[in-house]
């Protein structure tokens, strides 16, 4: 087992989230103060030069799934026709919406004043944001992001996006009566560019032997980059972490006291046994110290040319990994488990998310047989615990790391 | 003595039952067996059954209705209608300002919401998981080791409920395993059972709408753990017949009066399947 | 109906029995035959290029090869057409299109792509967004792009002339289906419901050329029949993916008349609109961006109960069976909409959640007929 060493700069991201959460729910009363509702691939950083209060529907749907609320909600979207099959962060939010209860003080999000959706997530984030115009009436703004199947974007797509941001930014404009100015548009593009890089530096600070700290601390630290992202707060938050880090790796602080295995981690986090899992794995000596997750929001395109800022936006947005296909996949899989120096990988097949799990099965294949990686596979679900058994998946755990003590002997 | 008889049969995969009424519509006669897998021999025994408690004959028989699993496949059947229905007409003819009818049978569990004249609004279905089903409570029965009969008056007297959370009838059975072992009372456990079999049909109520008054149906009707959870989640009080298992039994046969009596001469029973 | 106009039903029907005949006897004779998986795919292109373009319908049966590479919880439709080319079943295909629509196809196409010992794939990036000169813009580009990886694929030239043939060809196709389905709504009897079915599945699978030849004809015949009166309740289903016969099938045995429907496999093959002769590519993409959408595709201010209410109200239906394709999120969302929408106007309707690679279920055939007996009793 493992004595941890708890992260300072966690107290300092709950205040920060805190105050976040506080400015949103306070601004529900203010006509002057608007309100967008976006996924978390959007490009949030149109809403920040405009002033809009951007709320992350999927960050309160993980809320209610660490705090292990997300059942009873998903349940009342049941009632009212939405099939369990669906994924469980739309039958969340939809179901907080439909039964006025959620995470953040027992009450659901803030009304928004219009919706943000970009597909470059997935497919059904389309769907999901179609019933919330439905349910509150309020324009859409959609950003379709064409999925690449090869490993270089296309042109085409990237002028595409482009053109979409372009006529956001004046619809953005018209719903808040305030046209952007472009000079406030720049300056949160560079800022959001510094945080994306941050987080990114923090990241790759995991390659260090041994790991200051492990895939399960990087699930919780990963709101701000997602919900403040273009924010002056979200730098600063950065820079304390990262600072933080680099003190723990001077000092040999590792996440685990004796760090003999690491892995990665592919697909969102299963938010209600956080605890659960990052036990089951130190126990075994092994730290997840990389997962496509938390990478998935600092790609940014290769051939950036900051002085086109769109059309380097555009190219960011377009850039993660789920947005691409397994061609793109096997290549970062494979640089995970050089630069991070891995034993093995561990897949979250998560029954909602179709869009990152389907093709689990021929990644993990690839990774075994074309370089002899061992894989995981744990079937199980984002926020849904009903498909969840500690027995059948510590079990599976427990036999893996067998398997990877053995080969690494 | 009445002119003519009919006869509803209702074959379901864990029981079958027989009701024979009189020309009035009046209830003579009413038999249950278990199916045992044999569909066609166990329609011919309770159909014999009734026809023997009320002494009439086969020729005073004017029609046959069946429904249930085995509906299809009785060879001197009159007409075959499906148990939504036969039960949406036998729980009006029971109770007429019946609105929802919640059956929980052996193998499968519905709900019905009625018109306000007793006909068919919407139903759901839950034929594939034995969770929320007699099926469930058997298996845990078997599994502490009591009588399926006993399991209703041990939840209503337990005071304690525990709490079962597993939705899967494979998986709860190994969590009431663990719970004996942690020391939990079977009284307290039952009770948590007979609520999870309650959050389960509860789910599958929600999705037609619930309207009172309610009527339970099936052979766990006959759990008053089971009716009590219900009622509770449900906020409504049940009315459980005084044979909630032959409801679908007796809308058939209802039902196979009313064609008579649309019918007047022209009816035939029918000796091939549909 | 007559015996004779019979007659003009048996060619359609006759092809369910082996779907890919006239895809096997085309490879026999050395022509060249397209796969596609979706009505989004631009069937005249490949039409123009040489190749016979016929639609990928799975079967029924389990799928133990698929299985390995998607999770239990894909659809049975992208399971089972999985399987079928990993088991080498489309031997007749020299190229294999998919259509970038819900997520689940468009991780059926990457695992295909490096899985499926087989032809050539090709994947058109149709625009999520259906709406606008930007999505046009896309995807004007995009189309040409797969214009030149099919000319090179087949090495043929794909000439304005001989596209805006084919796309004239489709037309006319797509015109003689919406003629159909219009005949049926005024009149229902006129064929049934599996009848109508089985000229839906073979129109996928035969030559347009034939295919309309023998549409001309029955619709001819059809043109003289007197309508009936009816006295069994009017369905319309609706739903996504509807490979097997047997659920129209079964409704049918049932005691009702499946007149119209909303599926993908059915009247929403022939959604797409004729445009004004101009630019061929420029053609194509407007038409498929016109179109009535597929629920994967976000399409602003349009109402997917559109569709529902106007074929309710033109065919005079009694009822809507949706049939739900298991794990197929597009339709799953946009259901709890429909069905309230169908609540206000005052239409039963029934929720079937179906497989699509296994014979009709026994539940399924009891909620159908509960459903048929609550609409024989209004």
């Amino acid at each position: 087992m493992s004595k941890r060493v708890p992260i300072r700069a966690t107290a300092q991201m709950k205040q920060l989230m805190g105050f976040y959460y506080m400015m949103a729910k306070t601004a529900e009363n203010d006509p002057e103060q608007k309100i967008a509702w976006i996924t978390s691939g959007g490009p949030v950083e149109i809403l920040h030069a405009a002033g809009v209060i951007p709320i992350y529907p999927e960050n309160v749907a993980a809320m209610s799934g660490t705090m292990k609320i997300a059942d009873e909600i998903c349940a009342v979207a049941e009632d009212n026709g939405f099939s369990r099959d669906l994924c469980s962060y739309a039958r969340t939010d939809i179901g907080s919406v439909l039964s006025g209860k959620g995470p953040l003080m027992g009450t659901p999000s803030p009304k928004p004043d219009f919706l943000v959706c970009c597909n470059n997530i997935c497919g059904t984030v389309t769907k999901w944001y179609e019933e919330l115009q439905r349910i509150y009436n309020v324009p859409l703004i959609y950003i379709d992001a064409p999925f690449q199947y090869g490993i270089k974007d296309r042109p085409e797509a990237i002028d595409y996006i482009e053109s979409q941001l372009k006529q956001m930014i004046e619809q953005v404009g018209e719903i808040t009566g305030k046209p952007i100015a472009w000079d406030k548009f720049i300056e949160t593009l560079e800022l959001s560019d510094r945080a994306v890089k941050l987080w990114r530096e923090i990241q790759d600070l995991l390659q260090h032997k041994p790991a200051p700290m492990n895939s399960f601390d990087t699930f919780i630290h990963l709101a701000p980059i997602v919900t403040l992202r273009g924010t002056q707060g979200c730098i600063e938050y950065y820079e304390t972490l990262k600072a933080e880090m680099l003190e723990r790796i001077e000092q040999g602080i590792g996440t685990l006291e004796h760090e003999e295995y690491r892995l990665g981690w592919d697909n969102l986090a299963i938010w209600y046994k956080i605890k659960f899992l990052a036990d089951r794995f130190s126990q075994h000596n092994a730290a997840l110290v990389v997962s496509t997750y938390t990478r998935n929001f600092c790609y940014q395109t290769e051939d950036r040319d900051i002085s086109k800022p769109l059309r380097a936006m555009a190219g960011d947005y377009m850039a993660g990994y789920i947005n691409h296909g397994l061609d793109f996949r096997e290549k970062e899989l494979y640089q995970m488990v050089q630069n991070f120096s891995l034993d093995g990988l561990v897949m979250h097949s998560n029954r909602s998310c179709r869009a990152y799990s389907f093709g689990q099965y021929e990644l993990a294949q690839t990774m075994e047989e074309k370089y002899g990686v061992p894989v995981l596979i744990i079937e199980a679900d984002q926020n849904d615990t009903r498909m969840w058994s500690d027995e059948q998946v510590g079990n599976r755990i427990d036999a893996f790391m067998e398997r990877v003590a053995a080969k690494k002997k | 003595m009445s002119e003519y008889f009919v006869i509803g049969l209702d074959i379901g995969s864990a029981t079958a039952k027989a009701v024979l009424i009189d020309n009035e519509g009046k209830k003579i006669a009413s038999s249950i067996r278990p199916t045992a897998g044999r569909l066609l021999q166990s329609a011919e025994t309770v159909k014999r059954e009734v026809m023997e408690q009320a002494k009439v004959n086969e020729e005073l028989v004017k029609a046959i209705i069946t429904t249930g699993y085995g509906r299809d496949i009785i060879p001197d059947k009159t007409k075959s209608i499906t148990e939504i229905t036969c039960h949406a007409r036998g729980a009006h003819e029971t109770e007429p300002t019946i609105r929802f009818v919640i059956d929980i049978g052996g193998q499968d569990s519905k709900t019905i919401l009625l018109d306000i004249d007793g006909q068919v609004n919407r139903f759901e279905m839950n034929d594939k998981c034995a969770a929320g089903t007699g099926r469930f409570l058997e298996v845990m029965a078997r599994t502490l080791g009591i009588h399926l009969d006993e399991m209703g008056e041990m939840a209503v007297k337990s005071d304690k409920t525990s709490r079962i959370s597993s939705t899967c009838t494979v998986f709860a059975e190994s969590e009431v395993i663990s719970l004996l072992a942690q020391g939990e009372e079977i009284p307290a456990i039952v009770s948590g059972l007979c609520r999870a079999v309650s959050e389960r049909v509860q789910g599958l109520a929600a999705r037609v709408g619930v309207v009172p008054p309610i009527m339970m149906t099936g052979g766990v009707a006959k759990n008053k753990g089971v009716v009590n959870w219900l009622s509770k989640i449900l906020k409504h009080e049940l009315i459980v017949p005084e044979e909630p298992q032959i409801i679908g039994a007796l809308g058939a046969a209802i039902m196979g009066l009313e064609l008579i009596n649309k019918n007047n001469d022209s009816i035939q029973k029918i000796t091939q399947s549909k | 109906m007559s015996l004779e106009v019979r007659e003009f039903i048996k060619p359609f029907v006759s092809v369910s029995e082996d779907l890919y005949y006239f895809s096997k006897q085309a490879k026999k004779n050395g022509e060249m035959v397209a796969g596609f998986m979706c009505t989004y795919s631009p069937q005249e292109l490949f039409h123009a290029a040489g190749y016979f373009p016929v639609r990928i319908i799975g079967k029924d049966g389990g799928t133990p090869l698929a299985d390995q590479w998607l999770q239990p919880y894909a659809c049975s439709f992208a399971k089972s057409v999985l399987n079928m080319g990993l088991s080498g079943d489309y031997p007749f295909l020299d190229l294999m299109v998919f259509s970038h629509t819900c997520d689940t196809m468009q991780n059926l196409a990457d695992v295909w792509r490096r899985r499926v010992n087989g032809p050539p794939v090709i994947i058109v990036s149709t625009p999520n967004l259906s709406a606008g000169d930007l999505s046009l813009t896309y995807l004007k580009r995009e189309l040409t792009r797969v214009k030149e990886e099919v000319e090179k694929i087949s090495g043929n030239k794909i000439a304005d002339d001989k596209l805006l043939n084919s796309i004239n060809l489709y037309n006319k196709h797509r015109d003689n289906m919406k003629l159909l389905y219009d005949m049926r709504r005024k009149s229902p009897t006129l064929i049934t419901g599996t009848e109508m079915f089985a000229i839906v599945l073979s129109s996928f699978v035969m030559k347009k050329e034939e295919h309309n030849k023998l549409l001309e004809e029955l619709i001819q015949q059809l043109e003289k029949m007197a309508p009936e009166n009816i006295a069994k309740p009017k369905i319309l289903v609706g739903g996504s993916v509807c490979q097997a016969q047997g659920f129209i099938q079964t409704i049918e045995s049932s005691g009702a008349l499946v007149c119209d429907d909303d599926l993908c496999m059915g009247s929403r093959a022939y959604v797409i609109p004729s445009v004004p002769e101009g630019d061929p590519i420029e053609m194509l993409a407007q038409m498929y961006l016109l179109r009535i959408p597929c629920p994967a595709i976000h399409k602003p201010g349009y109402d997917p109960a559109g569709p529902y209410i106007d074929k309710i109200k033109a065919g005079n239906i009694d009822g809507v069976i949706f049939l739900q394709t298991k794990f197929c999120d597009p339709y799953g969302f946009n259901y709890p909409y429909l069905r309230k929408r169908l609540e206000q106007e005052g239409i039963p309707s029934l929720l079937l959640e179906v497989e699509q690679n296994q014979p009709v279920a026994e539940s399924f055939h009891t909620r159908v007929e509960a459903f048929i007996e609550t609409l024989s009793a209004k």
